[in-house]
């Protein structure tokens, strides 16, 4: 049970940013992907959600993408973009009914809010909200939709550090209920806390993946951002990267 | 599903708009400039021969197609209006945003100029300025269908019918000036917008329209609200965003064709309607839509009421409608922009 890409190729135009890349987030399973800025790391969510157009193979749980309706699609995989611009002030609960509207079973719009931590905010507006409660109301959108992907681009973007790992920590109890989540994040020591595996995306549009001790060594690290980085090791504890 | 917990009520909007347009269609059938008793006129029209009839039921006979056109035509604007606002994710989109009413006008326009383009059949015209309008208006459609088929971007969209707009205006400026000057009368009044009707065959010309039009936003209803929230994510919720968004376009855009070839331009109907009732419907367009046709349908009624009952100059003549519904509808539209700033 896995969302498995092999093969996939994705560019804009004539350029092309990702050439023949395999990757698999298996079901129950936290993941996270992390690389520089422009390596590709939305157009990669993008190409396997398939709101971007790609070359290769995409399939879910063993059925390729291609071949399920695109309800079935959305049942089964939930995506949750980098920026959302809703054309007028929807509310709260507008928005996450638009998520329970996808889902396969009947979902209540107060316990997907809960989920995130944020039933309080079930009768404002998305724009009178700061925009770590948008994204909280925005993940509890897609978690109504019930799916058993989620690919999230920077979920964490402008959570305060309580709310972050807050969500971390419920997004990996979510993958111990059986969700494979893959979650694009700047923050390589929250990822490590946080995450089974992760998957560098580098400059030249290669991925390494491997749990967090694997990776968060220096020649990884170094590909993938051009710096060196201090590694601080920690007993029974992934180590914590901080510049040099 | 169970949100019953977190959806305040609506159904007391619907008996207030149901009510509204009760009010407004038998004022328009009781008033004007001569005030009949409604239920006697109405009672004699269904129940006796024409030979028959009281003067108050002939007035009520001529009433009933400009009143039914009217209800129609403040419907379809305001779900036009609606739908291209929230197609084009802008709240100052209107059914007129596209140039689809431009480009129905130069139509009229040709054929109020040069009556000789009508082509007769057996001395019947098979080419009126309606027609001609109607023909345009579906050019104009056509056209920004084959631009939004170009560009996927909605400014795109909107920058090329604000374009298409200023050429057919700029088409209907060189047609007037080169019209005899005996017709320009008749080319201003069209432009003024009128709902004057004789007949049910005209009042019920935009029907068949309305209703392509119309079918084509209701199946697409659901996925204009995955549309407001974004379009990507709507894309990745299982909508095919290109498509709906084409027939959408095609759906308001027909609608809009419609009330124009029969109409004329008639302003701020599809502008104001959505922007006043989101706060009451919120934004499913399940409950949008048809709030806007009610509440559409009532503010024309009441509208050509006033315009055909109000006195300037002590002269009792009829004030053509667009004119009224941009004095009532620009103060309106200001009021609920400052509101909500």
């Amino acid at each position: 049970m896995a969302l498995e890409a092999s093969g996939l190729t994705v560019g804009y135009g004539d350029t092309l940013i990702l050439r023949d890349i395999h990757f698999r987030v298996e079901a129950g399973s936290f993941s996270c992907l992390l690389g520089p800025n422009g390596a590709g790391k939305s157009t990669l969510l993008r190409a396997l959600v398939g709101t971007h157009p790609s070359q290769g193979m995409r399939k879910l749980d063993g059925a390729p993408m291609t071949e399920l309706g695109p309800r079935k699609r959305a049942q089964l995989l939930g995506y949750l973009p980098q920026e959302i611009q809703p054309a007028f002030p929807l509310t709260v609960a507008e928005s996450v009914e638009l998520g329970a509207r996808v889902a396969a079973k009947p979902v209540s719009i107060e316990s997907s809010l809960r989920s995130v931590d944020a039933e309080d905010l079930l009768h404002r507006h998305l724009n009178e909200l700061s925009g770590g409660e948008r994204r909280r109301v925005l993940l509890a959108g897609v978690l109504a939709q019930q799916p058993r992907y989620l690919l999230l681009d920077e979920p964490a973007a402008m959570l305060d550090l309580g709310h972050q790992a807050e969500l971390f920590d419920h997004l990996r109890k979510l993958s111990k209920r059986g969700l494979g989540i893959l979650c694009v994040t700047h923050d390589v020591n929250l990822a490590a806390q946080f995450a089974d595996q992760l998957h560098f995306l580098t400059p030249s549009a290669k991925i390494l993946s491997g749990t967090p001790t694997e990776l968060l060594t220096d020649a990884p690290l170094r590909e993938t951002f051009g710096h060196r980085f201090e590694i601080l090791p920690r007993e029974n504890h992934v180590p914590v990267i901080v510049p040099r | 599903m169970n949100f019953s917990a977190s959806q305040p009520r609506r159904c007391p909007l619907f008996l207030v708009l149901g009510l509204a347009t009760a009010i407004a269609l038998s004022f328009a059938l009781a008033f004007g400039s001569v005030s009949i008793e409604l239920l006697p006129a109405i009672s004699d029209w269904w129940n006796l021969s024409e030979d028959q009839w009281s003067t108050g039921t002939h007035v009520l006979s001529l009433r009933l197609p400009r009143a039914t056109l009217t209800w129609f035509a403040g419907g379809a604007l305001a779900v036009s209006g609606t739908v291209l606002q929230s197609v084009l994710r802008n709240g100052l989109a209107t059914p007129f945003t596209l140039g689809i009413a431009s480009a129905g006008s130069f139509g009229a326009f040709l054929w109020l100029a040069f009556p000789a383009l009508g082509v007769t059949w057996f001395g019947m015209p098979l080419f009126t300025p309606r027609t001609g309008a109607l023909l345009f208006a579906i050019l104009g459609l056509a056209l920004v269908l084959s631009i939004s088929r170009r560009s996927r971007h909605p400014d795109g969209l909107l920058l090329a019918g604000v374009t298409l707009s200023f050429l057919f205006g700029a088409a209907m400026m060189l047609v007037r000036h080169l019209a005899d000057p005996f017709r320009l009368s008749s080319m201003d009044h069209w432009i003024m917008g009128s709902l004057e009707v004789v007949s049910f065959k005209a009042a019920l010309a935009p029907l068949p329209w309305i209703l392509i039009g119309g079918s084509l936003i209701v199946k697409n209803i659901f996925a204009m609200d995955q549309l407001a929230l974004d379009e990507e994510m709507a894309e990745a919720r299982g909508v095919a965003v290109g498509t709906v968004k084409k027939q959408l376009l095609l759906g308001a855009g027909l609608l809009t064709a419609a009330v124009v070839a029969q109409t004329g331009p008639i302003g701020f109907v599809g502008l104001l309607i959505p922007h006043a009732l989101r706060p009451f419907t919120g934004n499913a367009h399940r409950r949008l839509l048809p709030a806007a046709w009610l509440l559409g349908g009532a503010f024309l009624l009441f509208a050509d009421l006033a315009a055909r009952t109000v006195q300037l100059s002590g002269r009792h003549s009829e004030l053509p409608v667009g004119i009224l519904t941009a004095l009532i509808g620009g103060p309106l539209f200001l009021r609920l922009l400052f509101r909500k700033s």
